[in-house]
């Protein structure tokens, strides 16, 4: 999922380079000068050359877990919520985002020639120390600075970007099970990710319009519940860490339309085996985008699609980041007729803002309410994007 | 001034000009120091004001014992307690009239403010009020030796010496300034030590001396 | 304002002519030492703002000298340290082909994704000014940015293309948009295309390689629990043994190198008319108080204290300092421009390149130059000061003011002690600049000192001269003779501005011969060949080896020599460094060609081609106290080796220092392509005409930009950038000379004002105006010769221990020969003479017309 036509990595630079923060995304001003939003996938850019998602894609696996150069923009992208032996609970993220910089480059000769670049975010909630950890980390896919490879002609998966990697351990599919390694100051972890349920086809089949436009949307599947075993290090210890764990994956060259601006994104593993995924894209005047989407899986790994007026998210209060750059609203509740549903999502620790490059919030989540007239709780990841102030 | 001995040297020889001179004048009194040229009447100013060096002897003016005080204490006893009117004027030429006159009272230390009501005063006295902001040189010899007077007397002193106040005047000049020493010293009521030539000078004071062959005597005919 | 002050500044303003040529005199020295200040801190903030915008916020640079860093090893560091702060360049130079006028530029090769701790002008961070145009950058081979600045020069817009050579070889670059990071950077960048690491991989031809690594080592960049000493461990692990990890700032020692022959010259030079602006001061106030001796005794005896008079004086001169130094600063913005050019040309012929585009201001410098001219002007005050203080009371009855007599046999045992110490410290000033500096001053002072005396000879003797002429011209020479001793100071100052102007034309002159000398010795072949312009930024480009064998087979060439010129870290007991280290392949007539100052006995030429040792070129020898028969490590790819020097030969060529070694032996133990080649033509081959055929088959043979130029060619080439790096020196030259100039008319002219009464008195007694104007201009004249022959030994002195000394411990080069240029000298007494008699022609026309009466009165 993550949702929406703009890929958060071409977004996350676009935002940087235009200096400002999430709130003006591809709706915001143009970027000044020479236009590195047109040239790294803004709406103005020149898609020339690249594949565009207009059709359901037809996916063969283990290759498409692997890149898809053809598109512009790509990721892969896993959260978990985990628990130690002793009762701690921590949140896990990790993401890479691949970047095209060009369709079509020259053979060159230099070593640290590149065409695409790697992007990646890692964020640990340590949610009894009440301290959310995050760093990043970009490089130009050369070299070894940063590395792509497989799975595909015998060769096993893997992404890296300096010394944060997520490759496919032997004896798998060669994606599965993943082992993560990331780290920056003050945490690390390394987690094995393990096959769990199927994965799911998001959207049309696994094409996810973003706009009416056609093209712009994203080729898009997720695998909604995958045991996580690993440690986690916070503050100076090391934790052994077990729980379950979520992995989108989404390619796409063009996405967003115009008058997007943001777009809250929810991840929900039920206790009754059940998973919500829920985009709700936001538009500059305020109302709810059109193309919002989201989907249900029951317990057997059975999908349905939620319409955009499936579902209504409804956010209360708000929590404002300490520097004042960015106020985002504190819980959601999720309320759908057909599967019937009424969710109250509630972050572990209010300050799960990741301020890297560009700033915007994702973090674990507890879920309480009730499936159809059943008490159920649960846990998830929620992701915001659009709120900063704009300077 | 008692048993003061001085000698000069001129081209290579020495010449003694004051031989044991004793003289003492008192506060308000006036005296003229008569003699021919060169017979140590300009050296005996001299010395009263601590210009220069007794060879031996003992001067004491305005209760400041001379001989022992070193050149600081000198330079204040000038200051503060002698006016000097000489001969050439020696006005400083870069100095208006009113400057001239308060000059001294700034080396005694009055502050600059404080000083402007004192040289109004001298200026009418010496009866140059409207030439308060000429310069020395356009002034005739009269005038400027009144601005001279004007100058000695701005620190109120006790002792006024005067080397040939008239000897660079014509007769016209130089009774006008005589007059004005003369009312200004008794106004003052300070001592007037003057040395000249002039009969006329002499004739203002109350005693007349004459120094000859290094020692004083006093003068036996006197005209009024 | 206080009545005492108030009288001193009225006699200043009244003798405004005086006071006017005091305050020039001191303006243009200070403005000679603000303008260089000035410039030298244009130039320096240049270099500084270059590097930083270079280097970023580097803590630590990783460094193998020309040979540069494996990329792997990058990935490691990155790898190791987390990615953050690391970050790697490419620094080269580029020409362009193009545009004649602005014809090297520096290359800049970054990553902008790594830039965001270090430069982060150039990464996605940097984003509150204008940011790169990223994607294109890093996916268009040639693809470049710059300032926008640059851009305009270069006539380029976004999409525009522009031809560059790198070592040589060809590239094209394509303009991707206009860089505009914060001001400070942008002054740094102004002369350099930023370019994708990899397009700079490309145009140095370093595929798998980098430049630098720049680090920055900051705790919240390390990972967890990493300590900076652990980091660099790190660092060294990954690259190997042998590479340097230099902390920031140890560059910055950079300029202090750079512009330092240029920085010599100039203090010293600024230092020197300062001095003659203090001299001017000194003879103002000595004058003025002379002139006021009557008033001091006046004040004295109206009861003004000794001191008050002393400080008065004092605060006059500080006064007339002041202005005059506040008048100077602002002359030297204005002188300083003058010197950028030159200085510029100076830099951008021996060094690296960069932009100087207009004056950097610089408070501190000017308030340092209006604080020392004030300094200078009070100290200098302080003299007459003294001599005001002691004026008595009783001079109030003297009828005619005499200044005391000066004392000339104290000053003539001052002059032996100053002589004495100048030797002591000459010859013992080893490699200490300052000391030299000192010596010179002990000298210059001895001179000074000497002056009245010397004076005194010259004056009896012209009074012998003309004991047969008539009595007028009697008396302008004994008149001239009787005044002496208050003539002296003007005289002595005179001395001192043309010595200086002497010694420095001896030293440029006896350095350009030396150097037109040895370049006839030292380039016996009969063409040379080598790539204009190097990769980086002081090393030399590999010529391509299909041009070498070309040029070796061509039909015209008898034998050749080869060098390989590289860096490489050199140690020996007393020094270690960066050292440009040569592989030599000499020919038998360039083996015999080198100009040896010291040689191991029999055995230096033939045991360098059979790798037995090395030589090593004087300036090095000097800076290490090298002497033949020491031993050298090198550092090379496998370990130290350790070698004997054989030889120390003679080298103007480069001022750091280089050392020989054979062929062989570089081979074996370091990398590095051939950079240049040394031809000799078979017997009877027309140089010239055979030129244009080597060029063409070193064209046909690679695409390479390959300088080809006959031994004349590269001889007088040489001498010009000789003479442009001295051009500096000729319009110091130039100041000084207009200093000196007026210094002595400002003496010399307020001299003869004092002389009203004597000329009234001439007049009285029957001289016509013309003959008083003829008097005048006769002594001053008189003076002028005398200070101009007086100049003659004392400028050669200086020039001598300049080249010998000073020189030196400069640049460590001894000189072939020195010789004082005759033309020099005689420019040196002409310049005397004019200067003396120009400053006569007013007082002369003014007593001219002047009625005798006036002058009388004067009295």
């Amino acid at each position: 999922m993550r949702c929406s036509a703009r890929t958060k990595c071409s977004a996350l630079i676009v935002l940087a380079a235009a200096a400002v923060g999430c709130d003006r995304t591809a709706a915001g001003p143009a970027v000044s000068g020479v236009s590195l939003g047109d040239v790294l996938g803004g709406r103005g850019a020149d898609a020339t050359g690249f594949a565009r998602a207009s059709e359901p894609p037809v996916l063969h696996f283990p290759a498409d877990h692997g890149a898809h150069p053809a598109f512009r923009t790509e990721w892969w992208y896993v959260t978990g919520n985990l628990d130690s032996a002793n009762g701690r609970r921590f949140g896990v993220q990790l993401v890479f985002f691949r970047q095209a910089l060009a369709a079509a480059v020259p053979a060159r000769a230099a070593s640290l020639a590149a065409r695409d670049v790697v992007l990646a975010h890692a964020a640990v909630t340590d949610v009894d120390g009440r301290v959310f950890h995050a760093d990043e980390r970009l490089a130009r896919l050369a070299a070894g600075l940063a590395e792509l490879q497989g799975p595909a002609f015998g060769l096993r998966f893997r992404i890296a970007c300096n010394e944060w990697s997520a490759a496919a351990a032997p004896g798998g599919d060669g994606f599965l099970p993943l082992d993560l390694r990331a780290g920056g100051r003050g945490f690390s972890f390394a987690l094995r990710v393990a096959p769990g349920k199927p994965l799911v086809l998001q959207g049309e089949a696994g094409l996810s319009r973003k706009s009416d436009e056609p093209g712009n949307a994203s080729c898009y599947y997720s695998m909604t519940r995958l045991p996580i075993d690993g440690t986690i290090r916070v503050g100076g210890a090391e934790h052994a860490v077990h729980g379950l764990g979520w992995l989108d994956r989404e390619w796409s060259t063009s996405a967003l339309g115009p008058e997007q601006v943001g777009w809250d994104w929810f991840s929900l593993q039920l206790d009754s085996g059940e998973e919500v995924m829920w985009y709700r894209l936001r538009r500059r005047d305020g109302s709810i985008d059109a193309h919002s989407r989201g989907s249900f899986v029951d317990a057997a790994g059975a999908v349905a699609v939620l319409a955009p007026d499936a579902v209504t998210a409804t956010p209360a209060g708000t929590w404002q980041a300490a520097d004042g750059g960015a106020r985002y609203p504190a819980r959601w509740r999720l309320v759908c007729a057909e599967p019937a549903f009424d969710l109250e999502v509630t972050p572990l620790l209010p300050d799960q803002e990741l301020r890297v490059l560009v700033r915007y919030w994702e973090g674990a989540v507890a879920v309480r309410g009730t499936r159809g007239a059943v008490p159920v709780a649960g846990r998830g990841y929620l992701e915001m994007t659009g709120y900063g102030r704009a300077k | 001034m008692r048993n003061v001995h001085k000698s000069v040297h001129e081209g290579g020889t020495v010449r003694p000009v004051l031989a044991g001179v004793d003289l003492t004048v008192d506060a308000g009194e006036a005296v003229a120091i008569l003699g021919r040229s060169g017979s140590g009447k300009s050296t005996l100013l001299n010395l009263i004001a601590g210009i220069d060096d007794v060879d031996a002897g003992a001067i004491r003016t305005a209760g400041v014992d001379v001989v022992a005080a070193g050149e600081r204490a000198r330079a204040a006893l000038r200051a503060q307690k002698i006016g000097f009117v000489f001969q050439s004027f020696h006005l400083l030429p870069t100095l208006t009239v009113a400057e001239n006159i308060a000059l001294p009272l700034e080396l005694a230390g009055h502050a600059a403010a404080g000083t402007g009501a004192r040289v109004a005063e001298l200026l009418a006295r010496i009866g140059l009020a409207d030439r308060a902001h000429a310069w020395p040189e356009v002034l005739s010899g009269g005038e400027q030796q009144r601005v001279a007077v004007g100058r000695a007397l701005a620190t109120r002193p006790c002792v006024l010496l005067c080397d040939e106040p008239t000897g660079n005047l014509d007769d016209s000049s130089a009774r006008d300034v005589l007059a004005l020493l003369d009312e200004l010293r008794r106004g003052h009521g300070c001592a007037l030590v003057v040395v000249t030539h002039s009969r006329e000078a002499a004739a203002i004071c109350d005693r007349r001396l004459r120094l000859e062959g290094g020692v004083l005597h006093a003068e036996a005919e006197v005209r009024p | 304002m206080s009545l005492l002050w108030r009288q001193g500044l009225r006699y200043h303003s009244r003798h405004a002519l005086q006071t006017l040529l005091t305050l020039t005199g001191i303006a243009l020295g200070t403005a000679l030492l603000c303008a260089m200040q000035l410039s030298q801190r244009t130039a320096e903030r240049a270099f500084d703002l270059a590097l930083e915008a270079v280097a970023g916020s580097a803590t630590h640079t990783v460094q193998d000298g020309p040979r540069g860093l494996p990329v792997q090893g990058y990935v490691l560091v990155q790898r190791a340290l987390g990615g953050r702060g690391v970050a790697p360049a490419i620094r080269a130079v580029a020409r362009v082909p193009d545009r004649p006028e602005r014809t090297v530029l520096r290359v800049l090769g970054i990553d902008p994704l790594a830039d965001v701790e270090l430069r982060p002008w150039s990464s996605p961070a940097g984003a509150e000014h204008e940011s790169l145009p990223l994607g294109p950058l890093l996916t268009t081979p040639g693809g470049f940015v710059a300032t926008a600045p640059l851009l305009q020069r270069l006539g380029l817009g976004p999409g525009d293309t522009l031809r560059v050579t790198l070592g040589g070889r060809p590239h094209v670059g394509t303009c991707l948009g206009v860089l505009a990071p914060p001001p400070l950077v942008a002054a740094g960048l102004e002369d350099v295309l930023v370019v994708d690491i990899a397009t700079a991989q490309e145009w140095t031809g370093r595929l798998d390689r980098i430049d630098r690594l720049d680090l920055r080592l900051a705790p919240e960049l390390l990972p967890d629990g990493m300590t900076e000493q652990a980091a660099l461990a790190a660092v060294a692990a990954a690259f190997g043994p042998g590479v340097q990890i230099v902390a920031a700032g140890a560059n910055r020692g950079g300029l202090a190198q750079l512009a330092r022959g240029f920085r010599i010259n100039l203090r010293a030079l600024s230092l020197l008319s300062l001095l003659v602006g203090a001299f001017l001061v000194h003879e103002t106030m000595r004058l003025s108080v002379a002139a006021r001796r009557p008033s001091f005794g006046v004040l004295r005896a109206l009861g003004a204290r000794p001191r008050s008079l002393g400080v008065v004086v004092t605060l006059e001169a500080a006064v007339l300092g002041l202005f005059g130094s506040l008048l100077g600063a602002g002359l030297g913005v204005a002188f300083a421009q003058v010197l950028l050019d030159p200085l510029a040309r100076t830099l951008n012929d021996h060094y690296a390149t960069f932009a100087l585009h207009g004056v950097h201001v610089d408070g501190a410098v000017l308030l340092l130059g209006v604080l020392l001219g004030t300094a200078v002007a009070t100290c200098a005050g302080l003299g007459p000061a003294l001599a005001a203080a002691r004026v008595p009371a009783r001079e109030v009855l003297v009828q005619h003011h005499h200044e005391p007599r000066r004392r000339t046999r104290r000053q003539l045992w001052a002059a032996v002690s100053a002589a004495g110490l100048a030797l002591w410290l000459l010859l013992t000033a080893g490699a200490g600049l300052v000391q030299a500096y000192l010596g010179v001053l002990a000298m210059l002072t001895a001179a000074v000192l000497l002056v009245p005396a010397a004076m005194g000879c010259l004056l009896w003797g012209a009074g012998a001269g003309v004991r047969g002429a008539g009595p007028f011209v009697r008396y302008v020479v004994r008149s001239t003779a009787a005044a002496r001793d208050h003539l002296a100071l003007p005289v002595a100052a005179m001395v001192l501005a043309i010595a200086a102007t002497l010694g420095l034309a001896t030293l440029v002159g006896s350095f350009r011969d030396s150097v037109a000398g040895w370049l006839t010795q030292v380039l016996p072949a009969d063409v040379y060949v080598s790539v204009p312009g190097g990769v980086d930024e002081r090393g030399s480009s590999v010529l391509a080896p299909e041009v070498v064998a070309a040029l070796r087979t061509a039909p015209q060439v008898a034998a050749a020599s080869t060098y390989q010129r590289t860096r490489a870290m050199l140690r020996s007991g007393s020094g270690e460094g960066e050292v440009e280290l040569v592989g030599m392949d000499p020919t038998p007539a360039v083996l015999a060609s080198f100009p040896f100052l010291v040689a191991a006995p029999g055995v230096a030429r033939e045991a360098l081609p059979r790798g037995e040792g090395v030589w090593v070129s004087e300036p090095l020898a000097f800076r290490w106290q090298l002497a033949v028969g020491d031993a050298l490590t090198v550092a090379t790819e496998r370990g130290a080796a350790v070698l004997p020097i054989l030889a120390i030969y003679r080298d103007y060529g480069n001022e750091r220092g280089e050392v020989l070694a054979g062929k062989a032996w570089f081979d074996a133990h370091l990398r590095g392509g051939i950079t240049a080649l040394a031809l000799e033509t078979k017997p009877g081959t027309d140089v010239d005409a055979s030129l244009a055929e080597l060029r063409a088959r070193a064209a046909a043979a690679a695409e390479q930009d390959v300088g080809i130029r006959s031994q004349r060619e590269l001889r007088l080439g040489s001498l010009a950038i000789f003479d442009r790096t001295f051009a500096i020196t000729g319009v110091m030259r130039l100041l000084c000379l207009l200093v000196a100039f007026f210094g002595i008319y400002s003496a010399f002219a307020t001299l003869q004002l004092e002389r009203g009464a004597e000329v009234g008195l001439l007049r009285c007694l029957g001289a016509r105006p013309r003959q008083v104007g003829l008097l005048v201009l006769g002594q001053t004249a008189l003076l002028g010769l005398c200070a101009g022959l007086l100049a003659l030994p004392t400028g050669a002195l200086l020039g001598h221990v300049l080249a010998e000394v000073v020189n030196r411990v400069s640049f460590g080069w001894s000189l072939l020969e020195v010789t004082v240029p005759r033309t020099a000298m005689v420019e040196a007494v002409l310049l005397a003479l004019v200067a003396a008699v120009l400053a006569g022609v007013q007082p002369a026309v003014r007593f001219a017309r002047m009625r005798p009466a006036d002058g009388l009165r004067e009295a």
